[in-house]
């Protein structure tokens, strides 16, 4: 179970801090899927790189079954947390298998060697994410969508109970969003695991999640898809002259 | 991808071969040709208090020793600073270190020059130059080391490495303005790198601090390895980037610094082997890379040695000049080839 309570986010540079998004406080269990949503600079990406870790938290607490994300070692946190960020600046002699079997990392020794059970967990999420004849591929000759999905498979890989992913639709087609986005349904339904994910899909989030958290203003507003619309908060993302929440069906629509 | 890890098997393979036969052509080869069969008996102890005997031992086994570890070293701080950087055109020196040891020995010798005249400048032995030139490859590093340690951006410790190559590069030219024509002479000779002079008690420093280099690199590649994937995923996959950081730099120092005061700054070697190797076995793998790093690397710098004293030629070309004129072609002949690099 990962509790956030009160966490500010944002960056410290010397004495100065500029905080990014207050007051975060949600509670997530095994199988849900979290959908954080807001506009450009809203905080998303740093909320996912401070609960990962990457960046130190200015205020507030993210615990683990009770106890503090921090207190774990570097390679304990590495087999409760794996992340799909937005960089892409690896290197491109990698090959799509590189970067999966990289994902074993946390879990083998101090030279990386591949046990049996290693390659059994590597053949199943190939499988999975579809990419057995294009797996020996060079990163650089791999489309967007298929390199989101090895990245979505070394996060897999990892085998962590929880998976953040930075915005993983982004300039995909539709027909590698919908698969990116039932890939994360499945993991989550079949495995058992958090998924914690930014985007800009309000919509397909409003369909896919269990749970939205908003972040508006600096302020942050968390529950399931139809709370969060019964309370109003959706019409605050957007003016409402341009784009409407149709609480109906759940959904935004563009006004023309 | 079983089928792929026996091809780079099989370049390892190679790369030793080539490695074995530069280190024998490199003994047979000389102002003497000894025939590779006497090589061997010699190596195998059968022949004793020959002439062969006595220039393989004492003179062309610790040179091959020393060429083979130093070339090796330094391809090897080439690689582990092309990874750490993200940059194809790192190498050993990138930090400065060699800039340190430029600067330790242009002291050492425009000073006692100076100051002492040249009575004192004809005594300089090789063990003050050692001396002269570590002292300046630690005083950089300790001084990069400071800034590594408050500085977390890689690309400003880059620029600010290469800034102390500069400004250690500045501080020489103006010393030899004042110099006499002796010290500077002697200088610019000592810059042209020399394996020639290498004792059999120096080899066993280098070969103390290429093994710890090497094992350092071996220790180090899976952290190496999630590198390749950019600093953020490296820490997400438990990798302690800042514990690598320093370690990397201790590594390269060691690598570099020794090489240089022993045999002066040797160029090129550090900066093309890796990206040599890269283009012959394709793999980002610091654990295959490693070991084919250090061959190539030991087996360029045996073949530039050999090729500077060529058998009936009386003088013996400046190393340094060497690795570039027999490297810079192949490696560009690769790049056209493979028609770009591998990173």
């Amino acid at each position: 179970m990962l509790t956030v309570e009160n966490l500010t986010t944002g960056y410290k540079s010397g004495n100065k801090t500029t905080a990014v998004s207050q007051k975060i406080s949600f509670t997530l269990k095994k199988g849900d899927i979290l959908g954080i949503i807001g506009r450009n600079g809203s905080g998303k990406s740093t909320l996912l790189k401070t609960l990962a870790q990457l960046i130190p938290k200015l205020e507030g607490s993210i615990s683990y079954d009770g106890k503090s994300l921090a207190a774990f070692s570097s390679t304990v946190q590495s087999q409760l947390l794996s992340i799909v960020t937005t960089t892409r600046d690896f290197s491109g002699i990698l090959t799509g298998f590189d970067i999966l079997r990289l994902g074993r990392h946390p879990h083998n020794g101090w030279y990386g060697k591949l046990n049996e059970n290693d390659k059994n967990i590597l053949k199943e999420v190939i499988q999975k994410i579809g990419m057995e004849n294009l797996i020996n591929q060079r990163v650089t000759k791999l489309s967007d969508g298929q390199l989101q999905k090895i990245l979505i498979g070394r996060a897999m890989v990892q085998q962590t109970d929880f998976i953040l992913l930075d915005e993983p639709t982004n300039h995909l087609d539709l027909h590698h969003k919908a698969e990116v986005f039932r890939l994360l349904k499945t993991t989550a339904l079949e495995q058992n695991k958090t998924i914690l994910f930014s985007t800009h899909e309000i919509n397909h989030a409003l369909q896919l999640c269990t749970h939205i958290l908003l972040l508006n203003d600096g302020e942050a507003y968390f529950g399931s898809p139809k709370e969060l619309s019964n309370k109003g908060v959706m019409k605050k993302l957007f003016p409402k002259e341009l784009v409407a929440f149709d609480t109906e069906n759940n959904q935004f629509k563009i006004c023309y | 991808m079983t089928k792929k890890r026996s091809r780079f098997g099989y370049g390892l393979l190679v790369l030793g071969l080539v490695f074995v036969l530069a280190f024998i052509v490199n003994l047979s080869l000389g102002s003497v040709i000894i025939p590779f069969d006497e090589v061997l008996e010699v190596l195998k102890g059968n022949a004793n208090n020959t002439s062969s005997y006595y220039i393989l031992v004492d003179y062309r086994l610790p040179k091959a020793m020393a060429a083979l570890t130093i070339g090796g070293g330094l391809a090897l701080s080439g690689l582990i600073m092309q990874t750490f950087f993200r940059n194809p055109l790192a190498g050993p020196f990138v930090l400065g270190i060699s800039s340190g040891a430029s600067l330790g020995v242009a002291l050492l010798f425009f000073g006692s020059s100076i100051i002492l005249g040249p009575i004192a400048f004809q005594n300089i032995s090789r063990l003050s130059i050692i001396i002269a030139s570590s002292a300046g490859s630690a005083l950089v590093f300790g001084v990069i080391l400071a800034v590594a340690l408050r500085l977390k951006d890689v690309m400003g410790l880059l620029i600010i490495g290469l800034m102390f190559g500069s400004f250690t590069a500045a501080l020489v030219t103006i010393l030899s303005n004042f110099s006499t024509a002796e010290a500077l002479q002697r200088y610019v000779f000592w810059t042209y790198g020399s394996l020639g002079g290498i004792n059999t008690s120096e080899l066993g420093y280098i070969i103390l601090f290429v093994f710890i280099g090497f094992m350092g690199c071996l220790w180090l590649s899976k952290s190496l390895n999630g590198l390749m994937m950019g600093e953020q995923y490296a820490r997400s996959m438990g990798i302690q980037v800042g514990k690598t950081r320093i370690l990397i730099l201790i590594i390269t120092s060691l690598l570099a610094g020794a090489s240089t005061a022993f045999a002066g700054p040797i160029g090129f070697i550090g900066l093309a082997v890796p990206h040599l190797v890269r283009l012959l076995i394709p793999t980002g793998d610091h654990r295959i890379l490693t070991p084919a790093v250090f061959m190539t690397g030991g087996s360029l710098l045996l073949l530039c040695d050999t090729l500077s004293q060529l058998p009936g030629v009386e003088s013996t070309l400046p190393i340094n000049g060497v690795t570039s004129l027999i490297g810079a072609p192949i490696l560009i002949w690769l790049i056209l080839r493979k028609r770009k690099i591998l990173m």
